[in-house]
This record gives C-alpha cells, structure tokens and sequence, in this order.
C-alpha cells in the first residue's frame, strides 16, 4: 500500500515538474520580456507595400525587367540591412536561366534576392517572408518576372505576384490570393508561357505600357 | 523634410484615433505615425511606432515600405505593442501618394492588412499591397481600428 502511494506521490510530483519544464520552455519559445511579447515564431510575415501592383498580366510583362523560366540552383545569405535592434538578411536565389520569355536577355544565371530571415537583438533567427508572398528554394523550377531595383547585378521579384512554380505540367496552386495570381495558378505552364508571349507582342507594339516605379526612387 | 500639418491641433495621446483620422485626415494621421506612444489601448497598452525615412534596402527588393512589428501586446499577436515603419526614400513630400503611403504602412502598425476582396471605397488606403493616391482610411478600418483600441 506504501508503495502504490510513494508511486502515486512520486507520479504527481513527476507531472507538477513536467508542466513547470513545459511553462518555462513556453515562455523561452514566447520570448517575454519586459511585459511585451517578443515576436519569435518559425515564420515571420512582413506587411508593407510594393512598389507594383497588376490586374493583368501583360502589364507585368511589360514592367518587369526580365521574365524568365527557369530552375533555382543554389540559394545562400544576401544583403543585411541592419536597423536598430532588427536586423534583416536576404536570401539570395541563383537561378539558372533556361529561357527568357520577355523583357532584357539575362546571363545563364540570374541573381535574385528576396526576403529572407529576420533577427532581433541578436537572437536566433526567423525565416521572414511577405505578405501573400511565395516561398521559393533550391530545386524550385518555374517562371519568374524579375525587376533590376537596385542596379547591382542582382534582381528582385517584379512583387508578391511575379513568382509561378511548376508542379509537373501544370503551375503550381499556392496559397496566395491575389486575383491575378489565383487566374495565373489555374493555367498549365505551357498556357501560361503562351499568355507571356502574346503579352510581348503586346508590349512590343505599344498597345501595353510598363508601370512607373513610384515616387522619387530607382 | 516633413510636410506641413496645415494647423492640425497637436494630437492628445488618449484621444480616439480613428476620430481623429476621420476627421483631420492625413496631416494627423502622419503625427501619428511619426510620434511615439500615440495610440493607447483601452487597457491600458500603447503601441510606439519608430518611424524612419532614411534612403536604404528593404528586406525585400521590391518594398517601398514596410511595418515591422519588433514586440507584442500579447501572445494572440493582434495589438502592436512595438513596432517600426520604413520607407524606402527619404522623404515624405506632400503628394497624396505620399500620403497614401504613410497611410498605407501606418493601417498596418493598428492591425489593418491587404483588403483586396472589400470594396475600396470602404478600405482606401489598405486596397492593395500597393498605395493609391487615396490618402484616406476607409469606414471599414476606421471601425476596425476603433475596435482595436
């Protein structure tokens, strides 16, 4: 009987040390400080604006620097930018270029960064991606409509809207719900790749223009 | 440089904001964004916005302005306790793009996201991951924003 209470005993304190082990690694994962909540989570959502915006994809042709389909070969650390206590690395794409459908030639890689982690404080780092963005890494094949931002030799995705994977034949259903994109993931690749090149057309004969990139930037 | 507020009185940090942005508009509604502990919650909580206008790479190429919140009110994420908002170029000049901008990215800072399915004329400034030239808030996010704070 004193054994099967000591077990009891020995099981309930068993259980009380679990649940505080299970409090304190919580409040690690939650990063409390201060009597605020730090924002550590697996994924990050950036909110913010893009510099475009389409309803039509022959728009996005005309804007976008290059559109070319391709494979991401490597994918690696790009620019930091450093502000205050959150520090933001990009990720940087190496696509191998098999073709471009639209827009200025490219070499047979193209360099592309895009969002990539964030940190704060110097603690461990969150993968950080865009708001209705789409995440893209190695081995990813697909068709991509990059815009020249910063005149380094690396391009940005044209926006959240300028990145179609390849599932197979066909293009692969994201999550994403933008109009356009969701019209855009309904096609096969091969329709798709067909759209931009009536879209060059398009552009070529001046019936479609690019957009302005706003303000007083690039 | 900043842009004149046209005389809008000072902004009180217990006020309503979404009072004060439905009637003043823009020129308050960039005090609110470039102050610090402006917006207080019901509770008690405020939200501090860092704003920062120097020339300088997003964290994605194709960004013009972001909002970033750093830490939260609480674990459901919904209130902002601290954040920052960014823009690209240096300068917040007195166009209504401008304006939409900070508009834009200040929506974000009290909770409002991308409302591309709602009518615009309800959301305006929040319409799409880009800004308009509609400098405004809309009756949809002014309650929003109400029910927040």
């Amino acid at each position: 009987m004193i054994s099967v209470l000591q077990n009891r005993r020995g099981a309930a304190i068993g259980v009380f040390l679990a649940a505080i082990a299970l409090l304190l690694a919580a409040n690690a994962v939650a990063g409390t400080r201060t009597g605020h909540v730090h924002t550590q989570r697996k994924v990050v959502i950036l909110e913010g604006s893009e510099a475009f915006h389409f309803e039509d994809l022959p728009s996005m042709v005309a804007t976008s620097t290059a559109v070319v389909r391709g494979s991401v070969v490597a994918s690696s650390r790009g620019k930091v930018i450093d502000e205050q206590e959150v520090a933001y690395t990009r990720k940087l794409l190496d696509i191998q270029v098999q073709e471009t459908l639209a827009g200025q030639p490219t070499d047979s890689h193209a360099q592309v960064e895009m969002a990539g982690w964030r940190q704060i404080d110097g603690e461990a780092e969150t993968e950080l991606r865009l708001a209705d963005g789409l995440p893209v890494g190695v081995g990813d094949q697909g068709i991509f409509f990059l815009y020249d931002f910063e005149h380094d030799g690396r391009y940005g995705m044209v926006n959240t809207q300028g990145v179609y994977l390849a599932d197979g034949a066909e293009v692969r259903d994201s999550n994403r719900t933008d109009p356009l994109v969701r019209k855009l993931e309904a096609l096969t690749m091969a329709d798709l790749n067909q759209l931009i090149e009536q879209a060059k057309d398009a552009v070529k004969a001046g019936d479609v223009k690019p957009q302005r990139y706003p303000g007083s930037g690039s | 440089m900043r842009p004149d507020h046209g005389g809008a009185a000072p902004v009180g940090h217990d006020r309503d904001l979404a009072t004060v942005v439905d009637v003043v508009g823009p020129p308050v509604l960039y005090a609110l964004a470039t102050d610090l502990n402006i917006l207080k919650y019901s509770d008690g909580h405020r939200t501090d916005l860092n704003n920062q206008y120097a020339i300088g790479a997003m964290p994605d190429p194709g960004y013009i302005g972001y909002h970033d919140c750093v830490y939260w009110v609480s674990l459901s994420r919904t209130r902002c306790d601290h954040g920052h908002i960014r823009y690209k170029n240096n300068d917040l000049a007195n166009t209504t793009y401008e304006w939409a901008l900070a508009c834009h990215e200040t929506g974000h800072s009290v909770g409002l996201r991308h409302q591309g399915t709602l009518s615009q004329s309800t959301v305006r400034c929040m319409y799409n991951p880009v800004p308009s030239t509609d400098p405004y808030v809309g009756t949809h996010n002014v309650a929003h924003i109400n029910g927040l704070y």
